[in-house]
């Protein structure tokens, strides 16, 4: 296990890719275990992590996302929620969060949010008088509910290396999380809004509202087919994802009329790089999970947080604050290829049910978007901003609070999470 | 890297880009199909499933090599910005090995491991793939990592979070998004 453990964390140090840092380190550990006779595992493992079915869902997913994006479904979204909630104090704040809402439904990818969301909403918010810091701190921290509520190629992902929950629990199971943290920020954003006077715009104008909010009709309905379609068991997920990138492609070039073979070419390539980075973090998560599994490392995890405290709810709590260290300085997916296979077992050993750690676990992983030093979606509104980044880190310090609120809840109280699946069984 | 050796792992990645765009067409038509056909007519097509699956290992493979060449793989790079030039320019030499000895290492065993499958996909009663054939992908992800690497491509330094074209917002969204007046005319209003 040192070798393993020394080869990780020295190439972690000199920059090396992680998923060839897990390769590396897998077959360090494998070797500690068996000799050169198994190194041969990089060929079958890696090809096994890339074989399942479910995983067709990701490029088709990612490709919905590009297209939508070259849609132009963003303004027509910032144009409803900007008539309705237009009135309240704060309106371009509550619109940011509310149409972080909805594309969550739609891209399930927080960076993707941010970019077309914070181009448009932070020269805007900017020009009404709010600080650049907030415009890109609310962006970050709300867009980050894409990889909460489904569809989310973060619990596609999670589904595929660990085969305790299926991806349809997992979808089920995001919904109330994710409309708790979207609720949470909302009441963060009305609070600042109060406090700091931020402007309102004229009254609701309801018939505007509806004029904005007809275009989007057939956009949401995205959603609706694959959450729909999955949920009432007409459709397996990866049918569904295929289903929506087709119906996205018609809507492109049919209905909203802005699709050109151009941008129909970009959006294929986007999503090959983008699939190649998820699937190369599934192959190499495939060889040390082979490691971690034969060393026992799962096993002493398992031991060493119950030393600490037979109480679950501090079990949980402590796990959670390593969670959050270790999303400070790794991003989301290979943070949790590297973990999951490590901390997932452990916990369901000491009696925690998978599917809530599942949740808790995407949950807490997920602020690694926004926390500092490697926060990539904070740094994203932060560039689109045009603002020092440490400025936009302590003006997320109100969401980040709002954030580990709803993460406590969440984590002590089950139910919230498996009311759902429970219900859909 | 001489413009040779450039122009070979361009074309290269430029090939492999179209083969795994057409992965994914190929990919999306049949698995569209099977559900279209299931949703209106209740019964499954059975050759669906195991013929959408001969793809994914080429797509997920291959795709990694391609979003290698972009230099879009995630690394903890933040340590290296700070260290000294000349540690920096070492840790980035070992980088080059390492992921030469982990193209090599796939190539090797990827080898032995396709010639050694001996798996047939049943995508029908008459069609048979021989599982050599998609297990094959392991090596040649190797071979196409290698020659990035032999070319001395430059793989490890991210591309900037935004590209130039991502901050560009016009005027006509602007008033799309109710955020402008429709009156006036105003080019490419800047989003930075």
């Amino acid at each position: 296990m040192t070798s393993a453990i020394g080869v990780f964390i020295f190439m972690l140090l000199i920059g090396t890719p992680i998923a060839v840092v897990m390769v590396m380190s897998g077959l360090a550990g494998a070797m500690e275990l068996g000799g050169t006779n198994f190194l041969g595992i990089i060929a079958e493992r890696m090809f096994s992590g890339v074989t399942s079915y479910l995983l067709m869902a990701i490029p088709y997913f990612v490709f919905t996302a590009e297209l939508m994006n070259r849609a132009g479904l963003t303004e027509r979204l910032i144009a409803f929620n900007n008539a309705l909630l237009g009135r309240i104090r704060g309106a371009l704040s509550h619109v940011n969060i509310v149409a972080s809402l909805f594309f969550s439904g739609l891209t399930g990818a927080a960076i993707t949010d941010t970019v077309a969301l914070g181009k448009i909403l932070i020269p805007a918010m900017k020009r009404e008088g709010y600080t650049a810091e907030y415009a890109a701190a609310v962006t970050a921290c709300s867009s980050i509910l894409g990889p909460i509520i489904p569809p989310s190629i973060v619990m596609v992902v999670y589904a595929s290396i660990l085969h305790n929950v299926s991806v349809l629990q997992l979808f089920a199971a995001g919904i109330l999380p994710g409309f708790l943290m979207a609720a949470a920020l909302f009441a963060t954003s009305a609070i600042l809004a109060w406090r700091h006077n931020f402007p309102r715009h004229g009254d609701t104008n309801l018939r505007a509202a509806a004029r904005a909010f007809l275009p989007t009709v057939p956009a949401l309905l995205v959603p609706v087919i694959i959450l729909g379609g999955i949920l009432a068991g007409l459709t397996t997920v990866t049918e569904a994802s295929a289903f929506a990138a087709v119906y996205t492609i018609a809507l492109g070039i049919l209905a909203y009329r802005t699709l050109t073979l151009r941008g129909l070419w970009d959006s294929l390539v986007a999503t090959v790089q983008f699939s190649g980075v998820v699937f190369f973090l599934l192959a190499a998560s495939t060889v040390l999970g082979w490691f971690v599994t034969r060393s026992g490392i799962a096993r002493e995890a398992a031991t060493m947080i119950a030393t600490v405290s037979k109480d679950p709810i501090v079990q949980i709590m402590l796990v959670n604050a390593l969670l959050i260290v270790i999303g400070m300085v790794i991003d989301v997916l290979p943070a949790l290829v590297v973990v999951a296979p490590v901390l997932v077992p452990a916990m369901v050993q000491l009696g925690f049910d998978p599917l809530h750690f599942a949740m808790v676990m995407i949950l807490t992983l997920n602020l690694a978007n926004i926390t500092p030093p490697v926060g990539m979606t904070l740094m994203t509104a932060t560039q689109i901003a045009g603002v020092p980044y440490e400025r936009s880190i302590r003006a997320s310090v109100p969401f980040y609070i709002c954030h580990l609120i709803v993460i406590i809840i969440v984590s002590v109280w089950p139910a919230f999470v498996l009311w759902l699946p429970n219900m859909l069984k | 890297m001489t413009p040779r050796l450039a122009r070979i792992s361009h074309a290269l990645d430029a090939a492999v880009t179209v083969f795994c765009v057409g992965c994914v067409l190929v990919m999306l038509g049949i698995s569209f199909t099977g559900s279209f056909y299931m949703f209106f007519t209740g019964d499954a097509l059975s050759w669906t499933y195991s013929l959408a699956r001969l793809f994914i290992p080429w797509l997920g493979l291959l795709s990694i090599t391609v979003a290698f060449r972009r230099g879009e793989h995630i690394a903890m790079s933040s340590l290296m910005e700070i260290v000294p030039r000349p540690i920096g320019l070492a840790a980035r030499a070992a980088n080059y090995v390492i992921v030469g000895v982990f193209a090599l290492l796939m190539i090797w065993y990827g080898t032995e491991y396709a010639m050694n499958s001996r798996d047939l996909y049943m995508v029908s009663d008459q069609i048979q793939v021989d599982a050599r054939w998609v297990a094959s992908s392991v090596p040649i992800t190797g071979i196409i990592l290698l020659v990035h690497v032999l070319c001395g491509v430059n793989l490890f330094d991210p591309p900037s979070i935004l590209d130039e074209g991502d901050l560009e917002v016009t005027h006509e969204q602007l008033v799309e998004a109710g955020l402008a007046p429709s009156g006036s005319s105003q080019k490419g209003a800047s989003g930075a």
